[in-house]
């Protein structure tokens, strides 16, 4: 089928224009050169150490840390909760709350953004943790939301009937049946909310201040004024993270599955 | 002795509607505070002050300028669109047809992209556009041009570098509607007489046009309102909205006319999403049935 | 030399990796004959049919259609028809755009192909049904909309895969009557692949039993029911019991054999292939010919089933097999725990070499 052979040599082509700017930044990462090079002129670790030395790199990427973490768990458990109350319940107004939850995918982040500057600098919450978290939980919510609907509707709810029917009350139905079988969903809703907040630039740029910015917002200000090999290096970095999720997704989607297939 | 329970836990399958509401509560509070909050005041700015006025509204439509970068918007996000429709359909199809360790490969092109920053490709962009960057070395090595040729900060490096950054939201609507339509059809249109090309037009080309309409209104839409990647790669004259507005907060601090802008590009939005919404479906995420 | 018609595959073998999901078939469908391929999951039957199809290809040996190679034609180019297991109408057509689809791609001219589907569609009894969606209607109609869009272009060879197991018992029945009918109306050679022997046996002319990819035995509902080539056939069609002993002494195909038990019972029967003295051997034999007998072998009643029309009994003997009996209503039923003495007429005693 010479018409298939078309098809993949094109869609080869597309992946390696995917893949390539992102990967051509990794070698250039550990070139001595100050002006990126490729292919780099010698190997050298110097702008890892840089940005590893770097108090403001570093305060950066801690912030970032602190807020990715309390957004994914925020975004897991209230996402958890709506999933259950969508799937399992009769929540009034459905619809709305259905419309609700892809809200925040509609709206344009620069919309949210500077919509959340106006408020949160009324209210001092410009720079905070509290701020970050939670505009990257309302961000990160749909996909968690997202995650944990799949997982329950793969489920069956004769399962959690048979618990009852065993004696368990609801509670302990779901928590020893329904629990353990929506955990991938659950997990991966997780990892994916922590990556959204991780990476999440527009909303960051617009509530950071000199002492609370994230690490996003750091990389916006040294693209724009600066472009130094640092850069590259924390480039390089950020895509290893995202192959790591990324990994542990495949791994975590994986297991669910096996574990369904029994 | 037994007793019926509080209502708060009837029903025997589905929990009561109070408890259902209880669960949605913190969602409710933290979309509250955390974006209809916001929201609802940036827009009452745009409506509200100094006093109820719509000139806010009539300057973005007045002033030559602001209709301008409002049709560049408009035309880029067109462009874009059509970009990530050509390049994607292809991968979505191979995808749809890839087995083992190809599609595994196939889909981690797409996903690592779509979960990497915005901000780490759009640096890529960048390094690879300047003066003495790859692509101007590959040009003058191949013989193209004598000396470098200024490439970031035209609009053909907005559109390059924003369709690379969205081109996956366009392939995995595509990929997902494509591996929905059971082989079986292919099959039967084959078995039928239909040549592979006449099948694919017959068949399978109508059956993912849902996916279509999705993956390019969603395209379309993360174009609009798109700024990073316009911001650092784009110059001045290739202002999108999105800078725009981010000019009005932050250097002219003029929210009420920030508002009125943010309003245009959510009403586009509503009614685009509106239109589309059969095509689109986005609630079939979270839709009951 | 071209037959319309004539299905046929030789030597075909197909693996996937290490894999033999057909070794070495050979099997004609003559013109106009209604030919079923039986076996259970994992028998090669539906690989045989995707390989007459034309989706996929044999690792070796031919396909032959109306009698020309057609090994390695594309499948648009074999102009066969075929009905899927599970429903393939397009959901995008309406149910008369589908049936006139293979008229489309065939050139006919768009008022033509309208006519002649909607006579496609009386046929199978759907007249007027041509504007609705697919999904408009219930599973039993698609199916019968995808027979006509299957013989609507008048192709001599129909295919088809498992078509009715969707469908509940009660319209299942009805669409074999039908389609059976239709066939014969046509006079299309049919191939149809089944692991469901009730309906390989009501519709078919001919059965070829597959298992592990191999070809145990073709031929006539009855000659398959009654003379069963090995014991696979013996006990993949039908209810048989079998008893395990040794030759008494050698024995010609077809010529009567005797078999001593365990314990030392003698079983009377015919053997299959030639038998030497001592070869062990097992004896199958269907409930419907087990009868009391005064002189025959002794088994002792474990339970008793009332089924309506009979009740069965199932029985075991001192050497420790179970075999079943059935009594027909009004007849003295034993209780369990009894013991009774059974015997068969030997000619249907079907003795095969080796067993357990």
């Amino acid at each position: 089928m010479t018409g298939h052979r078309v098809v993949d040599v094109y869609a080869w082509l597309v992946c390696v224009f995917l893949m390539v700017p992102t990967i051509i930044i990794i070698p250039m990462s550990v070139g001595p050169d100050r002006f990126l090079q490729f292919p780099p002129r010698g190997f050298t670790l110097e702008w890892y150490g840089a940005y590893f030395s770097d108090r403001d790199w570093i305060a950066a990427t801690l912030f970032s840390l602190k807020a990715g973490v309390i957004a994914a768990i925020l975004a897991t458990v209230i996402g958890t909760m709506v999933a259950l109350s969508l799937v399992r319940g009769r929540p009034p107004g459905r619809r709305a709350i259905e419309t609700l939850v892809v809200g925040p995918i509609v709206v344009p982040h620069i919309a949210l953004a500077v919509a959340l500057f106006l408020v949160f600098d009324r209210l001092g919450l410009t720079g905070t943790l509290v701020g970050f978290a939670a505009a990257h939980t309302v961000l990160a919510l749909p996909f968690a939301v997202f995650s944990v609907l799949a997982a329950l509707r793969r489920f069956d709810p004769a399962l959690e009937m048979a618990a009852r029917s065993c004696g368990a009350s609801r509670w302990r139905a779901f928590l020893n049946v329904t629990l353990p079988q929506i955990l991938p969903g659950i997990a991966s809703a997780a990892l994916f909310a922590f990556i959204i907040s991780f990476d999440e630039a527009v909303v960051s740029f617009f509530i950071s201040d000199i002492d609370g910015k994230t690490l996003p917002r750091k990389m916006f200000e040294d693209i724009d004024y600066d472009l130094s090999p640092v850069l590259a290096a924390v480039a390089t970095l950020l895509t290893a993270l995202s192959v790591v999720v990324l990994l542990a997704a495949h791994w975590i989607g994986r297991r669910g599955a096996a574990r369904g297939a029994v | 002795m037994s007793r019926p329970p509080s209502a708060f836990f009837r029903g025997a399958r589905e929990m009561s509607p109070a408890l259902s509401l209880l669960l949605l509560l913190p969602f409710l509070v933290v979309l509250f505070i955390a974006f209809l909050l916001p929201v609802g005041v940036l827009l009452h700015e745009s409506l509200f002050v100094p006093a109820a006025t719509l000139e806010h509204y009539a300057r973005v439509f007045d002033e030559p300028v602001y209709l301008r970068v409002l049709w560049r918007t408009i035309r880029i996000a067109a462009l874009v669109t059509a970009i990530c429709l050509v390049l994607g359909y292809p991968l979505a199809v191979a995808m749809a047809r890839a087995r083992g360790v190809a599609l595994l490969l196939l889909a981690a092109c797409v996903m690592l992209p779509l979960w990497t920053s915005v901000l780490v490709r759009t640096y890529a962009w960048t390094v690879l556009m300047r003066r003495n960057g790859l692509i101007n070395d590959l040009l003058i090595g191949l013989g193209f041009t004598d000396a470098p040729v200024r490439l970031l900060y035209t609009e053909g490096a907005v559109v390059v570098a924003m369709a690379h950054v969205l081109l996956p939201f366009m392939v995995l609507p595509l990929w997902t509607a494509l591996r929905a339509i059971p082989t079986d059809y292919a099959r039967a249109a084959a078995i039928l007489g239909a040549r592979p090309l006449r099948s694919f037009v017959e068949v399978t080309l109508p059956l993912s046009l849902p996916g279509v309409a999705s993956g390019s209104l969603m395209v379309f839409l993360l174009a609009l309102g798109f700024f990073v990647t316009p911001a650092l790669v784009g110059g001045p004259q290739q202002m999108m909205i999105a800078t725009l507005i981010s000019q009005q907060v932050r250097e002219l601090l003029n929210w009420p006319f920030a508002g009125a802008l943010v309003g245009c590009l959510l009403l586009l939005t509503l009614v685009l999403v509106a239109f589309f919404n059969r095509a689109m479906r986005l609630d079939r995420f979270v839709a009951s049935s | 030399m071209t037959r319309a018609g004539e299905v046929a595959v030789e030597a075909l073998r197909k693996t996937f990796g290490r894999v033999v999901a057909v070794d070495d078939v050979s099997l004609t469908a003559e013109p106009a004959e209604f030919l079923a391929l039986l076996g259970p999951s994992g028998s090669g039957k539906t690989t045989i049919l995707m390989t007459l199809a034309g989706f996929e290809h044999p690792t070796s040996g031919r396909v032959k259609l109306n009698g020309e190679d057609a090994t390695w034609w594309p499948a648009h180019r074999r102009n066969i028809g075929m009905v899927f297991q599970r429903t393939t109408l397009f959901p995008h057509m309406s149910v008369r755009d589908n049936v006139a689809f293979p008229l489309k791609m065939r050139g006919v001219p768009a008022r033509e192909r309208g006519a002649q589907a909607d006579e496609a569609l009386a046929t199978v009894r759907l007249a007027g049904y041509g504007d609705r969606l697919p999904n408009q209607l219930s599973g039993g109609q698609q199916q019968r909309v995808a027979l006509a869009r299957a013989i609507v272009y008048r192709p001599p060879i129909l295919l088809m895969d498992e078509p009715l197991s969707a469908l509940d018992k009660a319209l299942r029945e009805e669409m074999q009557l039908e389609i059976k009918r239709l066939q014969r109306a046509l006079g299309i050679t049919v191939v149809f692949v089944t692991h469901d022997q009730t309906e390989a046996l009501t519709m078919a002319d001919r059965i070829a039993v597959l298992d592990h990819g191999r070809l145990m035995q073709v031929g006539t509902p009855q000659a398959l029911y009654e003379s069963p080539e090995n014991p696979f056939v013996a006990g993949f069609i039908g209810e048989t019991a079998f008893l395990d002993g040794v030759a008494e002494r050698s024995a010609d195909p077809g010529g009567p054999a005797t078999l001593r038990a365990a314990d030392g019972s003698k079983l009377h029967g015919t053997a299959v292939a030639a038998l030497a003295t001592g070869d062990t051997a097992q004896l199958a034999v269907r409930p419907e010919r087990i009868r009391r007998a005064e002189d025959g072998l002794a088994a002792e009643v474990i339970e008793t089933f009332y089924v309506g029309a009979e009740t069965a009994c199932l029985l075991r003997t001192a050497f420790g097999a179970q075999l079943r009996m059935r009594i027909a209503a009004g007849a003295d039923v034993p209780a369990p725990g009894e013991t009774v003495r059974v015997a068969w007429d030997p000619a249907h005693g079907r003795i095969f070499r080796g067993g357990a």
